[in-house]
């Protein structure tokens, strides 16, 4: 039943539309006919009618398909792209995120998709892009990692690091302490200055956008480059003026408001901005932080702005609190300069102040306490900046942080860049170092180019040193001296030996710490080495040749420098490590000064490190990998007038290490992997013509750490690694002369040994080229061969129920956990992680796998598989490695490693999860992994290194003192098991040396 | 098993005999359909693409009607549910923003000033379906035009022919609505 008012209404308004405008009003008059709220309504009406425009059109339409797109959530579980979705973590203007698992990488994502509007908008899309792209590149402690950017099903995502914990705004409301607020702030400005230093500029600084991460209180500062890309509606991300911001205020109240008070002078007139934004911004948190409110408190955002403009200074900080720092009040101060000429004018500059009043106030503390701060520190106050902490007098001898026995526990292993493991172990070369050394010893096909010939018939090997101890080597141009690194009990210290006697003396005595590379000045007098702490990046000294203190020349390099002929230029590499990693070639001069980048190679390629000046001064040579896939290495050669690099060869390697010039620029001589050799060997290589030849092929592999030539191209300068290994079986708590040895091959059991549930030998014995699955009695008889192929396994273990054989595997590209029956048969693939996945062992009750993995940001994980195959369950997300499970289920020991705390042996439930107790590593723990647990779960088996000579010890977990378990007078422990009574073990035992040789008449 | 086809059919067969409890069935069944569509869309054409709201719903139909058996008031009814569903959807979302929390206790979500746009709009569609509830119990078929033009993305003359009224008395209807609604929503 239509209303009949309504009916009017729409008579009259169609009817007054058809007239013209100035006709309306009569013609209402006389429709209405004094009926004064129908004149209204159709007044009201055509006012409306023509402000319609586009209302109620377009918009809503594409609105509600893009909302099928992108308006429901992702279920938890669901896959897409690589990544499993856990759950919905929130939603944003720019689109929602996801808390998802990378099911390549096996680590925590959290993943933003982007809305489908936000993607329309081209241009702001590519900007976005472009800035998140060059933040992705930002590589820091403190900022949030970008690990991708792409796109599925039409929709665009990033993937950045996730981090649990809560933000500075959540963490503001329960109070923050003077310190605390001043470790955060040194730890934001860090960020600040990583980002500042490649120009990228936050602009959207603000609690919102800082997480305080939940564990160790690690600040994360999120959105770098993104915070302001999403502005609507326009191209430009800042809005063009004052007005402008005013007007933003004003359509959206209560969102814009929490930025604006964060907003600096110029941001808020809406001026450029530059990094004097940022100080600002970190000037309002700091202050709020300290004062428990914003300086520019207000009702309205208008009031907000105006006190930003105003040319009024906030009140100072000493207002709120005797306790606040006069100089912590001058710093905030400076910080809120309007002006911001008159401001800090670099994020480097805020920072020392921070650092500097943090210092002062830390001494102080000690000071009133009059008794000295335990040595450890507090993490707070250690702030994991990312910055050096510690300065080192000039002049003075080098000493290198320490970094306990860690080094035994996993060597110097590095993630390289493209999924391959580079291992320099010190001292001695853990089995870890076997295991990763040969990830990328086996690459899946090789180009065959170019001859390979044998050695020179005449070719002169001589061992210059005998310890077994000499790594690190270089030869002086005359060829007199050689300079080696010796290691001794853990510490490596130069030594200096004449060619031709037994003459030596030390020249550095011994450090912590690594030495990466060596090289003689031109003259002779001066030896170049590159120390660094673990994980840590190098720093390069000068030391006279015959004594004298060592002198640092440059920081932050990787691995060994090359001299130019001249001897007035070095040339090195400069690596920013990470998921997105640069390598820089750089060239300087000897004293450290006037660098200069030659070239950058991001991820997925790289340099390798030792980079050689040719004869002629105008190339460098270094290693890089080749493209497209990189997978393979060559040597490239770089202009140092800037022209165009060129491959030095076709040839490809599975990887490449040091290189000299023969003098006359006729050639290079390098070190260098074929592919299946499983050690590196010393080739020749034309030049111009890049032709290869082969001319050593020992059994001992030479290291990469040492290649050197004298001036007169006449000897060579390498250093050899001899390494043997035996199976004994030791009855627990007995010596020597008890223990029997089982096998008489070179590399039995190096590759892992092992009990079965019914007592026999499971190991890995190497016969020919290939390492195979063995079984036999624990006496050593009834051999048996399970597999018999050429793919290296490692590490095998038994089920409890004795149907299975796990054990990790190179096929292709990547190793990864598989499986086979107890007889040998029906080889199958559990994982397929692409970072290496090495099992340790199965859980009692024989359902899982355990094993651990390297993470694409350099990082490892523990996780487990079900044996019967799907997705691994991840059990820790942060650095831990070699995990064993206790024979009752109930706890997992593993390596831990965190920035704080260092080094530990870390007990964790068997269920994955933080770590419920850190016990200290033993010292000189020996290359043996994994650990092992007594039958009754209540000690830790390891093996420890004294004096060059490994034996078994227990670690009770309730923390009572160690007890030795083997009693061994000789050699090394590469892998063992103990039975599962307790009473008796199986080894990988012999020996392993490292010594310098001397290589002549090699061409 | 009944096809999905032979049951939109029926559901909507049911429905436009009078049986409401039909129309909760078909809602699931149709935004299943258009879901699947849309996101096929955006694979195909990328992000960027503008999707057209009824070139999806004039294909889902297509795809889920039983074509022998087909009657013309399904296609009006169908584009009706459509419409109908589009603007439970958009309003669902509209509601969700209106209320969403900013971060959450786990991981701080990117939020910036994108927000405002969404969220202005997500005001804007609101009060758009209180507006619209409001007419539609004045003049049930203006809100019918509204929705189906602005939710189911319909032209005039598409609009006319699912109404079955001449495309002069739609865009009569349509011009005093948008009026109507817009008076509406700014003097509240």
């Amino acid at each position: 039943m239509p209303d009949p008012h309504w009916e009017n209404l729409k008579e009259v308004f169609h009817a007054a539309l058809a007239l013209a405008p100035e006709q309306r009003a009569a013609y209402l008059d006389r429709a209405a006919n004094g009926d004064a709220s129908l004149r209204l309504a159709v007044e009201s009406l055509l006012k409306s009618h023509e402000e319609t425009e586009n209302f109620v059109d377009a918009p809503a339409y594409q609105a509600a398909a893009e909302m099928l797109v992108d308006g429901d959530d992702l279920k938890a579980g669901r896959n897409i792209a690589h990544y499993r979705i856990v759950q919905l973590l929130g939603e944003g203007g720019m689109g929602q995120v996801y808390l998802a698992e990378d099911g390549k990488l096996h680590r925590r994502v959290s993943l933003k998709f982007l809305s489908t509007s936000f993607m329309k908008d081209h241009e702001r899309r590519r900007r976005f892009e472009q800035e998140a792209r060059a933040a992705s590149a930002l590589n820091h402690p403190n900022i949030l990692t970008i690990h991708e950017i792409s796109e599925v099903e039409g929709r665009r995502y990033i993937a950045t690091e996730f981090i649990e914990g809560k933000t500075l705004r959540e963490r503001l409301q329960s109070g923050i302490d003077i310190d605390d607020a001043l470790d955060i702030a040194i730890q934001i400005a860090s960020a600040l200055v990583a980002a500042h230093r490649v120009n990228i500029v936050h602009r959207d600084i603000k609690p919102e956008n800082i997480m305080i991460r939940r564990d160790d209180g690690l600040v994360k500062v999120l959105d770098f480059g993104l915070a302001k890309m999403s502005a609507p509606g326009s191209a430009k991300a800042e809005v063009n003026s004052e007005a402008e911001t005013r007007r933003h205020a004003n359509t959206a109240p209560g969102v814009v408001m929490g930025t604006l008070a964060y907003m600096s002078p110029e941001q808020a007139r809406g001026d450029a901005v530059d990094e004097r934004t940022d100080i600002w911004s970190l000037g309002v948190v700091l202050y709020e932080m300290v004062a428990g409110c914003s300086p520019f408190v207000a009702g309205t955002s208008n009031e907000i702005i105006s006190g930003i403009l105003s040319k009024e200074p906030p009140p100072p900080l000493t207002r709120y609190s005797r306790d606040v720092p006069e100089r912590l009040a001058e710093i905030v101060e400076k910080a809120l300069t309007k002006n911001r000429e008159e401001r800090y004018q670099t994020s480097q500059d805020l920072l020392i102040d921070l650092k500097r009043l943090r210092q002062s106030r830390e001494l102080k503390a000690g000071m009133e306490r009059s008794s000295p701060r335990e040595q450890s520190g507090l993490p707070t106050s250690q702030g994991p900046t990312g910055e050096a902490t510690s300065s080192r007098p000039e002049g003075g001898t080098p000493t290198v942080p320490s970094t306990s026995s860690a080094e035994y526990l996993i060597g110097e292993i590095r993630r390289h860049k493209r999924g391959v493991v580079i291992v320099s172990a010190l001292g001695l070369v853990a089995l870890t170092a076997t295991i990763f050394g040969s990830i990328m010893f086996m690459n899946r096909y090789k180009p065959i180019q170019g001859r390979l010939l044998g050695p020179s018939p005449a070719m002169r090997i001589t061992r210059l040193t005998d310890t077994g101890k000499a790594t690190t080597a270089a030869i002086s141009p005359d060829g007199n001296y050689v300079v080696y690194v010796r290691e001794e009990e853990g510490k490596l210290g130069l030594w200096l030996r004449q060619v031709g006697s037994a003459t030596e003396r030390e020249i550095v005595p011994p450090m912590d710490g690594q030495i990466v590379g060596t090289t003689f000045s031109r003259d002779g007098s001066l030896i170049y080495y590159t120390a660094s702490a673990f994980a840590s990046p190098g720093v390069l000294y000068q030391v006279p040749t015959l004594g004298g203190t060592s002198r640092k020349v440059l920081e932050n390099i990787s691995g060994p420098v090359g001299l130019s002929r001249d001897g007035k230029r070095l040339a090195f590499i400069r690596s920013v490590e990470g998921a997105h990693h640069v390598d820089s070639l750089i060239v300087a001069n000897v004293d450290g000064t006037g660098e200069q980048v030659l070239a950058r190679k991001e991820s997925p390629a790289y340099f390798d490190n030792g980079p050689t000046w040719s004869p002629d001064g105008k190339t460098v040579v270094c290693g890089a990998a080749v493209e497209p896939d990189f997978q393979f290495e060559s040597f490239v050669v770089i202009p140092v007038d800037g022209e165009q690099e060129r491959w030095m060869t076709s040839h490809r390697w599975s990887h490449v290490s040091r290189t000299v010039w023969l003098g006359d620029g006729s050639g290079l001589m390098v070190l260098a992997l074929e592919n299946r050799t499983t050690e590196l060997q010393l080739w020749h290589i034309s030049y111009p013509g890049g032709e290869v030849q082969r001319v050593t092929n020992d059994l001992n592999g030479y290291l990469a750490d040492s290649l050197s030539i004298t001036a007169d191209s006449s000897a060579l300068v390498a250093a050899q690694e001899d390494r043997s290994s035996k199976i004994w079986v030791a009855p627990t708590g007995e010596g020597e002369d008890r223990a029997k040895q089982l096998t008489d091959g070179k590399f039995d059991g190096l590759n892992g040994v092992a009990w079965t549930p019914d007592g026999k030998i499971l190991c890995v014995l190497k016969t020919g080229d290939d390492y195979n699955i063995w079984l036999m009695n624990r006496d050593g008889t009834e051999r048996k061969q399970l597999t018999a192929d050429s793919y290296e396994k490692r590490l095998p273990k038994m089920s409890p129920d004795g149907r299975y054989i796990v054990f990790s595997s190179l096929h292709g590209e990547s190793i990864n956990i598989w499986k086979m029956d107890a007889d040998g048969s029906n080889q199958k693939q559990l994982t397929r992680g692409a970072f290496g996945e090495l099992c340790t062992g199965f859980t009692p009750d024989g359902k899982w796998v355990l094993f651990w993995s390297w993470t694409e940001s350099g990082s490892a994980m523990i996780s487990k598989v079900s044996i019967e195959g799907g997705e691994p369950v991840q059990l820790t997300d942060y650095w831990t490695i070699w995990p064993t499970i206790s024979p009752d289920g109930k706890l997992i020991a593993a390596g831990y490693l965190d920035e704080q705390q260092g080094h530990h042996l870390a007990i964790i439930p068997s269920l994955g999860g933080q770590p419920i107790k850190l016990l200290p590593l033993p010292s000189s723990m020996s290359p043996a992994f994994p650990f092992g647990w007594t039958p009754d779960s209540s000690s830790l088996v390891y093996a420890q290194k004294h004096n060059g000579v490994a034996n078994i010890w227990g670690q009770p977990i309730n923390g009572d003192p160690p007890r030795q378990l083997t009693n061994f007078k000789s050699d090394l422990i590469f892998g063992f098991a103990l039975s599962a009574d307790g009473r008796q073990f199986v080894l990988a035992r012999g020996t392993q040396t490292r010594d310098v040789v001397l290589i002549r008449d090699f061409h | 098993m009944e096809s999905a086809a032979h049951q939109v059919t029926r559901l909507l067969r049911e429905w436009s005999d009078g049986d409401e409890s039909s129309l909760e069935q078909l809602m699931p069944l149709v935004h299943g359909e258009l879901h699947r569509l849309a996101h096929q869309h955006m694979r195909r054409e990328g992000p960027g693409h503008v999707l057209q709201t009824s070139a999806l719903i004039n294909e889902a139909y297509l795809r889920l009607v039983d074509q022998p058996q087909i009657r013309w008031e399904n296609r009006s009814h169908f584009f009706g549910i459509a419409a109908r569903l589009m603007r439970r959807i958009l309003v669902d979302d509209a509601r969700k923003r209106n209320s969403a929390k900013r971060g959450g206790s786990l991981i701080q979500v990117p939020l910036d000033e994108a927000a405002s746009l969404a969220q202005e709009q997500a005001a804007n569609v609101t009060a758009l379906d209180e507006a619209l509830k409001r007419l539609e119990a004045i003049d049930a078929r203006q809100g019918q035009i509204v929705e189906l033009r602005f939710f189911g993305g319909l032209s005039i003359e598409e609009t006319a022919s699912v109404l079955q009224v001449s495309p002069g008395t739609v865009m009569r209807d349509w011009t005093f609505a948008r009026a109507w609604l817009r008076t509406e929503m700014t003097s509240v």
